[in-house]
């Protein structure tokens, strides 16, 4: 897998930030790696951020692995952490706009919400309790957004 | 995702002990000390539960859901 800085802007691109210490970097290569050999189109690159301290800077790495998605020169997505096979043929398809990012599950909206409502109504009939009442509208605005933490 | 690490069971009794505690701490059902601190601990078990990842979970290399499948 190349190591150098991406060159090509017209092609869909995979830049994987990494470091020599990164724990998770190590065990998301195996499954980078097949995922990028099934789909050739994709260029994968990978920096090493230590070794790229200005490149991590100005694209304003701020962890390993980063994943950031090109399309035609221009940035389409970062995901900071390990990411499973699935979810990297996910990113595969979105940097060539296949298909939108992942977002959030159901499961995790559902959730959010149900949180946040028993927290804002909870915080609302008991007193009101002004502090539960804005974790409550927190929680549930996330939900609803369906804000991802990946 | 392999990000998460609780089962869908663990995230659902972590999000409702989380805001029993918020409620017990903020709502003033327990005060002084003691409300103080679950006013502050309930954010523990709400935060990990609506995330789905718990560090120390991740800390022991233990979690309660399956383990990611490969999906080729």
């Amino acid at each position: 897998m190349p190591t150098q800085l991406p060159t090509d802007p017209s092609r869909p691109t995979i830049v994987e930030a990494w470091s020599p210490s990164c724990v998770a970097c190590r065990a998301m290569q195996p499954d980078l790696e097949a995922v990028a050999r099934d789909q050739p189109e994709v260029e994968v690159v990978r920096v090493d951020v230590v070794a790229n301290p200005s490149w991590a800077r100005e694209r304003g790495v701020l962890g390993t692995p980063t994943l950031i998605g090109f399309r035609d020169g221009a940035e389409v997505f970062r995901h900071t952490g390990r990411r499973d096979r699935a979810e990297l043929r996910s990113l595969f398809a979105a940097v060539q706009g296949e298909v939108d990012t992942p977002r959030v599950g159901r499961f995790d909206r559902i959730l959010r919400v149900a949180a946040g409502l028993v927290l804002t109504v909870l915080g609302a009939v008991s007193g009101p309790t002004w502090p539960l009442v804005a974790v409550g509208i927190v929680v549930l605005a996330v939900g609803v957004i369906g804000w991802s933490h990946r | 995702m392999r990000f998460v690490n609780e089962a869908a069971w663990d995230r659902i009794g972590r999000v409702a002990l989380g805001i029993v505690l918020l409620w017990l701490g903020w709502g003033g059902v327990v005060t002084g000390t003691w409300g103080t601190v679950l006013a502050v601990l309930g954010f523990v078990p709400l935060v990990t539960g609506l995330v789905g990842w718990c560090p120390l979970y991740a800390l022991f290399r233990f979690r309660t859901n399956q383990a990611s499948v490969d999906a080729s």
